[in-house]
């Protein structure tokens, strides 16, 4: 494969805009949040522009790798796909990004965000890696879009494979997967492990995600008030598993929604009907969220699966054995990896908890891993929980989505699949059905 | 018509086993064989994916056979309803199949967790084929590294341990060596049939031989064996040649139809060499019949260390080598990169391997196909136009 030039113009539009926003939301004082959501991602972006001259290895990563050990070894480590996401968002170069891929010969029915990341590598936006660690974390194209990457940047690079179930030959062998990580990354640096960092970067994600709990908790209050924490939640743990930085914003995050919860401070007067969503929406979800509640007096109670993990006991005393056990518990993966009795666990055991009315699966058509779960879901809802069920279709990276910042008035702007109107339509039956169910 | 005409042969030249094979896989899916089978009392057990030992099934006195589609392009209405057309065609017509209830024969089906589409597949087929009694799935690493292969040998113990459970019956060591001679002995007929195909004007078409390999995943071993032995005898007794002088290799996942086959061969060009699931992969390597290794290690090691699939990471040089290696062996002038569309393993490792071709000076057609499909329309003219490319008396070997 031939070598790529980079330009570090695109790391620098990045870190200029991430800095706009966060000073923006600095200035507004609307949310503590929102304003530490982007000072850390402006630091993270800043941190992975000047690596090297910090004297630091740059590892990116696939999708969702568990990143505590990167954390512990002193690396800057980059969830890549995020990375490229970004920086075609802020460099307006998403078209170009794709048409590359093509030109290279990716299919196109392949996932946009592999596309993506390939025709983002292709076109020199994105720096090149002192390491990648891969894993076939999530889907098929995860797992080959790594390997892919690592043959165009021609770096050094360890694979870590998730195996299929949760038993213990399975965390056996992550955990001896993880230790090759360990000496795949003493090699790359030159210095061995430290093993408290990593014991300090372990617990940081465990409060994270007791922190997560509590959110969770907080959630099931009656009219629900925390619909919009979902991208937040995920971004954070994206970049942040095993950092003090996820601590730090989900301290604050957790102590605003308390806030929220003791005043009361919701987005509807009157709560009609409670749902559930399923996967992560699309940008212009969140105007459709906006519209449900405004007119329909609908609140979206949780998300279960993006940015949330199952309880697991975790012995210190072994670390890595430890990060095997946690990593099978992550709500996506098992989502996304199978089996899909877990689906079922985590979703309709969760329409109860939150005694919710309905649920709606947005569907992301391109995606393999999710999509091809929806008849199942659909079906176990109804068996186990006994609610209406609505599937969103859409595709993660419709046209209006690409365009990050840009004033999403219209929802048929950006919707993929449906008119405005039709959608509306849509949503009022389904918001219709429940409402006959309880008569 | 006219690929019918010309791979077909007339039916005084078709060698007696090919048909004896031909019939074989006009009664698909519940073939002559499995019937006869089944009205012994014993039990049929499918797979889905060829990492699956079969040789572990065999030794149990099950019959193991591949769960395949037929050799046409099907509708796949409710598989799609099931799954999202985001997975390949090879996977919903296996539902579709499962669902219409072609399938209901099988005792037990099991799978591998070789791709998103595979395991799927097996959640779908375990709450929606209610038929099969037995589903199960074996986590498949993507690497052949020590670690990998201690834990695939776990898995596929598990496996043992499940079949032994269900059917109520004991696996021995044995009876394990004794299906790997017989399994080794397929890949052994196999290889020395694949031999002819080196000639320069081979006596088989590969349109012949997908119908040969395609019949064998249908019927008891030693039954497709003895078949084997035969054509082999009638093959080295043939006078039957190729007039054809352009060689190709396939290159993909799993194709159903011979059709495809013979289409690319009717423009002009005998295919010698597959790089299929239903190919070369699947018979290229033996099992080790080391009296002092365990069995279920041997087994281990064989399929994890066979010819990589598209869907391993890290293992492409390996399976570029190995690819480059046939087409060598083979010494084909072209090869035909037929990806089914939404395989995702194949689509993404596809732009390397065409690479590592080209570099070789060996010209590469890609094509997108669909489970089933032949070579006709759209197809057909691509193969047309990369055979006049081709020069049958380039001196690459």
């Amino acid at each position: 494969m031939k070598s790529l030039a980079y330009s570090e113009t695109y790391m620098d539009v990045a870190v200029e805009r991430l800095e706009g926003m966060y000073q923006q939301r600095l200035a507004s004082q609307l949310s503590q949040t929102d304003a530490l959501y982007y000072k850390l991602l402006t630091d993270h972006y800043r941190d992975m522009r000047d690596a090297r001259k910090m004297g630091k290895k740059l590892v990116f990563h696939t999708a969702l790798l568990p990143t505590e050990i990167l954390y512990a070894m002193d690396v800057v480590p980059g969830a890549v796909v995020g990375i490229c996401d970004s920086l075609n968002s802020f460099n307006n170069t998403w078209e170009q990004a794709l048409a590359s891929a093509k030109a290279f010969g990716i299919a196109s029915e392949i996932c946009a965000n592999i596309r993506m990341e390939v025709g983002t590598v292709l076109n020199g936006v994105v720096p090149r890696p002192d390491a990648m660690v891969m894993s076939n974390i999530s889907c098929d194209n995860v797992a080959m879009v790594g390997d892919l990457l690592v043959r165009l940047w021609d770096c050094p690079s360890y694979y870590v494979d998730l195996p299929y179930r949760y038993d213990e030959a399975s965390v056996a062998y992550l955990t001896r997967t993880l230790h090759g990580l360990v000496v795949f990354l003493e090699g790359l640096t030159g210095r061995k492990l430290d093993w408290d960092r990593l014991l300090q970067a372990m617990e940081y994600a465990r409060h994270m995600m007791e922190l997560q709990r509590e959110l969770d908790e907080l959630r099931k209050v009656s009219p629900a008030l925390l619909r919009d924490l979902v991208l937040f939640e995920d971004n954070i743990s994206f970049h942040f598993m095993g950092a003090s930085e996820a601590v730090t914003f989900f301290c604050a995050l957790r102590d605003e929604a308390k806030a929220r919860v003791a005043q009361g401070a919701g987005h509807v007067r009157e709560e009609k009907y409670r749902l559930l969503t399923v996967f992560q929406p699309p940008p212009w979800g969140w105007k459709l969220f906006d519209w449900m509640e405004r007119e329909h007096g609908v609140t979206v109670v949780y998300e279960p699966i993006f940015a949330h993990w199952g309880s697991w006991d975790w012995d210190p005393a072994n670390p890595l054995e430890a990060l095997a056990r946690k990593t099978f518990m992550r709500r996506l993966f098992r989502a996304e990896h199978g089996p899909i009795e877990l689906l079922e666990e985590d979703i309709v055991s969760r329409v109860k908890e939150y005694n919710v009315d309905g649920v709606i699966n947005f569907c992301n058509v391109s995606c393999r891993a999710k999509s091809t779960a929806h008849r199942l879901i659909k079906d176990k809802i109804r068996e186990g929980a006994g609610v209406p069920y609505f599937a969103i279709e859409h595709d993660g990276r419709g046209p209006g989505e690409r365009k990050m910042g840009a004033n999403l008035g219209r929802l048929s702007d950006v919707a993929d699949f449906d008119s405005e109107t039709d959608l509306r339509d849509k949503v009022e039956s389904f918001l219709e059905m429940i409402a006959a169910g309880r008569l | 018509m006219a690929a019918t005409l010309i791979w077909a042969r007339r039916m005084s030249d078709t060698l007696p086993t090919i048909e004896t094979l031909r019939e074989v896989n006009r009664s698909f899916p519940f073939t002559e064989p499995m019937r006869r089978w089944k009205g012994q009392g014993k039990h049929i057990v499918g797979w889905g994916c060829s990492y699956v030992p079969e040789e572990i099934i065999s030794a149990a006195d099950l019959l193991p056979v591949r769960i395949t589609g037929d050799a046409r392009e099907m509708p796949t209405d409710e598989g799609d309803a099931h799954l999202y057309t985001v997975v390949c065609s090879y996977v919903r017509t296996l539902l579709q199949l499962g669902l219409e209830g072609q399938y209901d024969f099988l005792d037990g089906f099991v799978t591998t967790a070789s791709c998103d589409g595979m395991r799927r597949l097996r959640d779908m087929w375990k709450y929606y084929v209610t038929q099969t009694p037995l589903v199960h799935i074996i986590t498949l690493p993507r690497q052949s590294s020590p670690a990998a292969e201690d834990f695939f040998l776990q898995e596929i113990q598990a496996f043992r341990r499940r079949l032994e459970e269900h059917f109520n019956l004991t696996i021995t060591n044995d009876a394990l060596r004794q299906s790997i001679r017989l399994y080794n002995h397929t890949r052994q007929l196999l290889r020395n049939l694949y031999e002819l195909r080196k000639e320069p004007n081979p006596r088989l078409s590969g349109a012949e031989i997908f119908e040969v390999v395609n019949a064998g995943v249908r019927m008891p071993r030693g039954e497709f064996n003895d078949l084997l032995a035969r054509l082999l005898q009638e093959a080295r007794h043939s006078k039957a040649k190729r007039r054809q002088k352009l060689r190709l290799m396939i290159s993909g996942s799993c194709l159903a139809n011979p059709d495809f086959v013979a289409g690319i061969e009717a423009e002009g060009a005998t295919v010698v060499v597959e790089d299929l699931c239903t190919g070369v992969r699947y018979w290229a390597d033996l099992v080790e019949e080391d009296p002092g290794l365990d069995p279920m290690r041997a087994l281990a090691k064989r399929y994890l260390h066979n010819i990589p699939c598209a869907r391993t990471v890290g293992m492409a040089d390996i399976r570029h080598e190995r690819l480059l290696g046939l087409a060598k062996e083979y010494r084909v002038h072209g090869v035909v990169s037929a990806a089914m569309r939404s395989c995702s393993p194949h689509a993404m490792a596809r732009p390397a391997l065409r690479e590592k071709f080209e570099d070789a000076g060996i010209p590469v057609l890609e094509l997108n196909t669909e489970y089933g499909s032949g070579c006709a329309g759209p197809v057909a003219l691509r193969a047309r136009a990369f055979l006049e490319m081709l020069d049958p008396d380039s001196s690459l070997w």
